[in-house]
């Protein structure tokens, strides 16, 4: 074992920071979370740049070939740093989807040039997170596929310009592509508790490129990756927000001293520190099983991170506004963007009941069966 | 001791849900269930509603406009109020000002201000808070320089709720620079919102909401007539506020209402939204919810049949009715899932294609729990609270 960085790595992280240092402050976090998109395209075409759109596409079809860890650690910058931009959407789950899938290189180099983006639509009105209840279909009609059906608060989905969507063919589920401007495809688009953009699909035989079928245990498998890079951007979030208390405490007075000379408020710093490490443990975890083993260990493993990353995100930033006082309400301070960051990521891809009940089927299983 | 509601009680709440019936228009009702904050025409309406059945003031004595019941009846009338999804009326005019008026005003004032206050001709907001004076409220720097007849107020207030809605302030100033707040270095002041010189901006809160106000005052000039009690006694009057505070703010009547609703909501989303959400775990949570409800609404009951008065009970009301409200919003946002991430907008609430096809509980419970975050740190944040219990009951 070694937790220390490689080279390639440390370099990622010093630019992913100087990025969020130098040209992603908290006011340009919330310009661009007033502008249509809800990220700075800028910032998209800056990331093509620096190579960052092409870190996760295998070497094989023309990108660097990382692994989650790298593409963690940008996570964790852009957690930090508030960035909004669609990076694990598009550039992690969806160019790992069309890379397992092949057959989609030019997509692939779109995306890695900051041309394309593509959001991974599978929430249904009734899953509830579960990947596997599937109520939208897929049927074969003029040679191709077409899909009728709904999906609902797709991740960073107003601004794809192609969908990603699970849908049931026979008795399987299948993965298909579709481009927004699809015939049949209704897009509703909306802003999330972050400020961030989803939408809702609606499909009345929309026709759809069937990228994969079987594919239960790949969605899964990408879901879990991308729970893994929320879990990155979690971390990055509760870092920023307790150094920005810390910081306030120093600053701030009342009753003729600093916040700081009032005890209960530095341990609750010290509290929020420890879960937050523990937090990023419990991450490093994650991403350990996320890169070899089985299926049911990986899952467990990230529900189990997610669970930690939950609970630890409304304790460190639910504390983090409280200590600011009124001044920790105000959107105009950034310790609330980063609650509300958390708060998003703990129901996106499953919420803490869902992977309190995951983790406990896998690790325990079903009494009841015995 | 008699631990039961007498058969009077009883016939009483019988008669006061008869007279609710149909009272709270279904519009209103309907924006109270969706709980985002009420808007100024819900406000004033039901405040005339109320007035008009003699109930505005229920809590207030009778020779000042109240209903001269006893403590135990105004607590089941606010909670045939919120079971009939009444919104909870104007919180300045009736739950603060009043109660200084009628205890500490001249016979001119309560005149001129309390007629206006039970029929919601007039609202009212509360001036405390400065930027650099929260926790610390003795310290507020806004000042009133006496000159002739009237006072001249300079300085800055900040968090003002209801600004926006308020046709008059009582504001907290500086009239002596160099008394301490408890020797007399600080006086209330009572003021029109239109007072040339005033300046009133919005600050937006982590919900998206507009509750809360930035308020500016340059030479405001404000008649000497319009000081509260005499000039000094500033700091009892806060006094007396900040502990009424402690104990409406438990709001028991509308966190009764808010548990049935989330009963309602997660038989509701079980029954609709599929069987991926575990009942066994949100029943659970909701039994232990309904257990401290239970308990905080027996403290409120001994506390205002009983009337300890001690300040520390207060404390400790304020402590647990702030975090049970946070934890019933925050298991309400869990039973709706993912679409607990949606941001609705106030304004789209009548459209019939909102975000994630929602169940009509969804809209306004993402952005409710996130505004109750203040809770904690409103009316004297919790650590404040700890602090006086510490100080006033143990000395220490
Ligand atoms: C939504 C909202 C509505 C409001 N409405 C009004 C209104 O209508 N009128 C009005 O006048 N005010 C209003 N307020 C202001 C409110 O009363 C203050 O925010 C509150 O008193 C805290 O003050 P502060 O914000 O300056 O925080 P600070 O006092 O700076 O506190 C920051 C942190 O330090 C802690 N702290 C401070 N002192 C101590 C201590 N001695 N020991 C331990 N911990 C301490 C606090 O608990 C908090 O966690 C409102 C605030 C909010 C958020």
């Amino acid at each position: 074992m070694d937790f220390s960085l490689s080279d390639e790595q440390a370099m990622l992280k010093d630019s992913v920071m100087r990025f969020v240092g130098d040209r992603h402050g908290f006011d340009k976090a919330r310009a661009h979370a007033t502008a249509a998109d809800g990220f700075s395209r800028d910032d998209w075409a800056r990331f093509a740049e620096l190579g960052w759109l092409m870190l996760m596409i295998p070497e094989a079809q023309g990108g660097i070939g990382g692994r989650l860890e790298d593409a963690a650690i940008l996570m964790e910058g852009f957690g930090r740093g508030l960035v909004a931009a669609p990076y694990a959407s598009t550039a992690v789950v969806a160019a790992g989807l069309l890379a397992r899938a092949g057959g989609a290189d030019d997509l692939l180099a779109d995306i890695a040039g900051g041309e394309a983006l593509v959001a991974l639509a599978t929430e249904e009105a009734r899953s509830r997170y579960d990947l596997l209840h599937v109520e939208t279909e897929a049927r074969v009609a003029d040679g191709g596929f077409v899909l009728r059906g709904a999906k609902i608060v797709v991740p960073d989905g107003a601004s794809a310009d192609r969908f990603i969507v699970s849908a049931r063919l026979s008795k399987t589920i299948a993965l298909f592509l579709l481009a927004a401007d699809a015939p049949g495809l209704e897009i509703r688009r909306y802003r999330t508790i972050d400020g961030r953009r989803a939408c809702d699909l609606a499909f009345a035989d929309a026709p759809a490129r069937l990228l994969m079928h079987d594919a239960a245990e790949t969605l899964s498998r990408a879901v879990d990756e991308a729970s893994l890079l929320l879990a990155a951007e979690a971390v990055g979030g509760m870092q920023a927000a307790i150094e920005l208390t810390a910081d306030y405490l120093k600053t701030r007075q009342q009753f003729g001293r600093t916040l700081s000379k009032f005890q209960v408020l530095t341990h609750r710093v010290a509290d929020m520190f420890v879960k937050l490490e523990n937090a990023r443990s419990m991450l490093l975890r994650g991403l350990a099983a996320a890169g070899g083993g089985s299926a049911e260990a990986r899952a467990a493993a990230v529900s189990a991170t997610m669970v930690t990353i939950i609970q630890a995100g409304e304790f460190v930033c639910g504390q983090a506004i409280q200590l600011h006082g009124g001044i920790g309400m105000a959107d105009e301070n950034a310790v609330g963007h980063y609650y509300k960051r958390l708060r998003a990521i703990a129901r996106t891809y499953g919420d803490l009941d869902f992977h309190r009940q995951r983790h406990l089927r896998l690790t325990v299983g079903d009494r009841s069966a015995a | 001791m008699d631990l039961s509601f007498s058969p009077a009680d009883e016939a009483f709440r019988h008669e006061i849900r008869e007279a609710l019936r149909g009272l709270v228009p279904p519009d209103m009702a309907r924006r109270t269930r969706q709980g985002f904050h009420p808007t100024k025409a819900d406000l004033k309406l039901w405040n005339r509603i109320l007035n008009d059945h003699g109930w505005a003031a229920a809590h207030w004595p009778r020779e000042h406009g109240g209903s001269g019941w006893t403590p135990l009846q105004v607590h089941i009338f606010e909670e045939e109020c919120a079971a009939a999804d009444a919104p909870f009326p104007s919180y300045f005019g009736l739950r603060l000002v009043g109660p200084l008026l009628y205890t500490f005003g001249s016979e001119a004032q309560q005149c001129r201000y309390i007629p206006d206050i039970l029929t919601g001709d007039t609202f009212w907001c509360q001036g405390f808070s400065e930027p650099s004076s929260g926790s610390d409220l003795a310290s507020v720097r806004t000042t009133a320089v006496r000159d002739g007849d009237t006072y001249v107020v300079n300085g800055q207030k900040l968090w003002t709720t209801e600004a926006h809605y308020a046709d008059r302030m009582f504001c907290l100033v500086r009239t002596d620079p160099d008394l301490p707040p408890q020797k007399g270095g600080l006086s209330m002041l009572m003021f029109p919102m239109t007072t040339p010189g005033i300046t009133v901006r919005p600050v937006i809160t982590i919900d998206g909401g507009h509750s809360v106000n930035e308020i500016f005052f340059e030479n405001v000039r404000v008649p000497a007539e319009e000081l509260l009690g005499a000039e000094g006694q500033g700091w009892d009057h806060a006094k007396f506020l900040l502990a009424n505070e402690r104990i409406t703010n438990a709001h028991v009547p509308r966190a009764k209402r808010d548990l049935a609703l989330l009963k309602e909501m997660a038989a509701r989303e079980a029954a609709e939204q599929g069987g991926g959400l575990d009942l066994d775990e949100v029943d659970r949570r909701i039994a232990q919810l309904q257990i401290d409800l239970d308990g905080l609404e027996w403290s409120v009951l001994r506390e205002v049949i009983g009337g300890s008065g001690n300040p520390a009970i207060a404390s400790g009301l304020k402590i647990i009715a702030s975090e049970l409200q946070q934890r019933m919003t925050e298991l309400a946002v869990d039973i709706v899932g993912v679409r607990g991430r949606i941001a609705y907008d106030e304004a789209d609430l009548d459209r019939n294609d909102l975000p994630g096809n929602p169940p009509d509980y969804v809209p306004g419970l993402a952005a409710r729990q996130l505004f109750l975050r203040a809770t904690t740190i409103y009316a004297g944040s919790n650590e404040i609270q700890r602090g006086i219990i510490a100080k006033q009951q143990f000395g220490l």
